[in-house]
């Protein structure tokens, strides 16, 4: 039994002289959430659209639940597009068993799977009306329970907590991670890195086609991390030795970045801290930057070139 | 192919239940049962016309021909003179009046006064009231109704095997068997086609469609279109042809309604000729629906082809006077006329078999030309917004392989 959910190998795809994806490269393993992140118009929709085969790679090889994607392995792949679509004017029970009997599912079984969704998404009083009358943020959850209703082993979804107050974001995230738990593997393409941070276990970031980052999202915070330590609590930092410039901790976090000499380790500013009598210390860390600075920075490296 | 039959069984039960489709549905037969009943309403007040309803009439018979012992229709008054007439208009007792001349025997006219018009069926209870007077007076083993009206004709059509009687409503109603067909056909093809074009437009608009394209292919999604629909436009012929059914026999009496004679073969011919052309036009329509996106964009267009099947009838005069002239011929063997010119043809005259082999076999190969080219632009404009496209490039897109599952590239680069 296979493990890899998505192998894909070099993939490209240029749409007449832009090119919209270059040499593309990752693998997304069963049990795990992976988020797909990059600026827009990075080429997450058509990397989403080529493993979907929706569109055909120009170069490279996709295998998608240990092969091509067959009409048989489309039935266990769910997919919750960018641009949210269902069908308006018919009841809410009605499409989601004709888009899971699409999937391949018995009509009773998809009946079931529907209500039991609905039940879990406190929709359940809803299930006769038509889609129209639903709430945007109801619509919303309605489309990813269309999205699970029979029983994928890949998910991929775009965006998955727009327009969905904290709430409901929390209950999709839990439905995530208990998708995650039952051996499921999860592909999230998102600007909200907060939730990557939160939810994600790897990632891929591309910007302008190109590959920039890959692997646990752990791994590459710390790849990221600054000869730097952030500090709170009372003291002039500057004082300290081994500390070779002091700056407020960005993104309007309380405390301040040091920046240390290449011969400091966190470990001698801790200890002079610990030694001094007028210093006063709440919070010591390393300064691992959040995604949203790598992103900002790789993003904005990318602009600059 | 599993799933084809799911996306037909879906389209069928959705589109039966809309609104739309049920006014059509029920809307239409009962427009025509309206008009039956009107008809049969008229033609029955015209055999009530031996009395004028509330005329008074009077008359002065200066020839001395009309003779005593004939009943005088009611609202009929003899006058002995034209004075003792003319006073009895102007001072409405009567509405008209009209004087037999002393040369009546030779010149055959009569005048009729009056203020203003005078209805026709008065003229033609006048004509019946001198004709019995006349009739009566004839020594003759010839029976009155016989020498008021001589010719009592049955046309039988050799070609076809028609038999009409003599009333010119029955005439009408020959030519109303041929139209009858027509508008069913342009009504249900038009409505199963409009009802594609929307579902398709609807879900490229709300892009339900990129969910759809993953569950299954384009091929399956449009053939199970066609399929669903085509069978609810036949559940659409069921329902008009029993209403119809049930209509002609309710006036079976009228003359006019008697000559509508439908015959087994041309229900037959009728049928798949409705099939073949429900094909052609509902794949144009889903093309179109696949290619706009929008209600109104696609509605310009759709308003263009609907124009094509009515050809025929910009020269309805020809089908009549000569069935089978080149025209008509002409028209039978383009596909996209064909359907319409086939059914009127057969209800004037005998159709060389060959003809109908012959543009069955045109519009069998026209449609499945262009059920193929249309799937292939189905599948690559699923993805396809706010993009205006050229013939040159569809006609690329017919002719280019289009791998499955392969949406065009220019169609995503837009995005």
């Amino acid at each position: 039994m296979t493990t890899t959910a998505i192998t894909t190998r070099h993939i490209a795809k240029a749409y007449g002289d832009f090119q919209a994806v270059a040499d593309v490269h990752f693998d997304v393993y069963k049990g795990e959430i992976f988020a797909l992140l990059g600026p827009n118009g990075a080429g997450k929709s058509t990397t989403i659209r080529m493993i979907l085969d929706i569109i055909k790679p120009d170069k490279g090889s996709i295998e998608v639940l240990g092969g091509k994607l067959t009409e048989a392995a489309k039935n266990r792949v769910g997919y919750l597009p960018e641009e949210r679509g269902l069908y308006k004017s018919v009841s809410v029970i009605e499409m989601m068993v004709y888009l899971g009997k699409l999937k391949g599912m018995a009509g009773k079984d998809a009946h079931k799977k529907a209500m039991g969704l609905l039940q879990k998404l406190e929709l359940a009083d809803f299930a006769k009306k038509k889609v129209s009358e639903l709430s945007k943020g109801m619509q919303q959850k309605v489309q990813f329970a269309v999205t699970v209703i029979h029983d994928p082993e890949l998910i991929i979804i775009d965006e998955p907590f727009s327009g969905l107050d904290p709430v409901n974001r929390m209950v999709i995230r839990d439905l995530l991670f208990d998708f995650r738990q039952r051996g499921g593997a999860v592909v999230m393409s998102t600007h909200q890195m907060n939730q990557v941070e939160e939810m994600a276990d790897r990632m891929l970031m591309i910007s302008r086609g190109q590959q920039k980052l890959y692997g646990a999202v752990d791994d590459i915070r710390k790849q990221f991390a600054l000869h730097a330590i952030v500090v709170e609590g009372k003291g002039d930092w500057a004082a300290l030795p081994g500390v070779t410039q002091v700056e407020p901790h960005s993104n309007g976090r309380s405390g301040a970045l040091l920046h240390l000499a290449e011969n400091a380790t966190s470990d001698s500013v801790l200890a002079a801290i610990a030694q001094s009598p007028t210093m006063q210390i709440e919070k010591f860390e390393l300064a691992i930057p959040s995604l949203d600075d790598i992103f900002i920075r790789v993003a904005g490296e990318d602009k600059a070139s | 192919m599993n799933k084809m039959w799911l996306v037909a069984q879906h389209e069928f039960l959705i589109n039966i239940k809309k609104r739309s489709f049920l006014w059509g549905l029920i809307g239409a037969p009962l427009f025509t049962i309206g008009l039956v009943v009107l008809i049969t309403f008229v033609s029955a007040s015209a055999a009530l016309d031996g009395e004028v309803a509330g005329e008074k009439v009077g008359y002065v018979d200066n020839a001395a021909i009309l003779v005593e012992d004939v009943i005088t229709p009611e609202g009929f008054q003899r006058f002995d003179s034209n004075d003792a007439a003319r006073a009895a208009l102007d001072a409405e007792t009567i509405d008209s009046y009209f004087v037999i001349p002393a040369n009546y025997l030779t010149s055959g006219k009569i005048e009729l006064y009056a203020y203003g018009s005078t209805p026709e069926p008065l003229q033609d209870a006048i004509e019946d009231f001198m004709a019995t007077h006349l009739a009566a007076q004839v020594d003759s083993p010839l029976s009155e109704e016989l020498l008021r009206d001589p010719v009592n004709a049955s046309v039988v059509m050799e070609n076809t095997g028609r038999r009409i009687g003599d009333d010119p409503a029955a005439f009408l109603g020959l030519f109303l068997t041929p139209f009858i067909f027509m508008m069913i056909f342009m009504m249900a093809t038009q409505i199963t086609s409009t009802l594609i074009m929307g579902g398709v437009v609807e879900e490229k608009g709300n892009r339900i469609m990129e969910l759809l394209i993953t569950s299954l292919t384009p091929t399956q999604l449009l053939m199970g279109k066609l399929l669903g629909l085509g069978a609810l436009g036949l559940v659409q012929l069921g329902v008009w042809g029993i209403v119809g059914f049930v209509g002609l026999n309710l006036g079976r009496d009228t003359a006019f309604l008697s000559a509508v004679v439908i015959p087994p073969d041309l229900v037959l011919l009728a049928l798949v000729y409705f099939i073949l052309n429900y094909f052609l036009y509902s794949s144009i329509y889903a093309g179109i629906g696949a290619i706009t996106g929008s209600d109104q964009e696609s509605r310009q267009y759709a308003g263009v082809i609907s124009i094509l099947p009515a050809i025929p009838l910009f020269v309805i005069f020809t089908f009549i006077t000569d069935p089978n002239g080149s025209v008509p011929v002409l028209l039978t063997l383009i596909p996209f006329t064909s359907a319409i010119s086939m059914v009127m043809r057969a209800g004037f005259t005998i159709i060389p078999p060959e003809q109908i082999i012959l543009s069955i076999v045109i519009m069998l190969l026209t449609t499945v030309f262009i059920m193929w080219a249309s799937a292939k632009i189905f599948r690559w404009a699923l993805l396809l917004y706010g993009k205006r496209v050229t013939p040159r490039e569809l006609w690329r897109v017919i002719r280019g392989s289009v791998e499955t599952g392969t949406v065009a590239a220019t169609a995503i680069q837009e995005r």
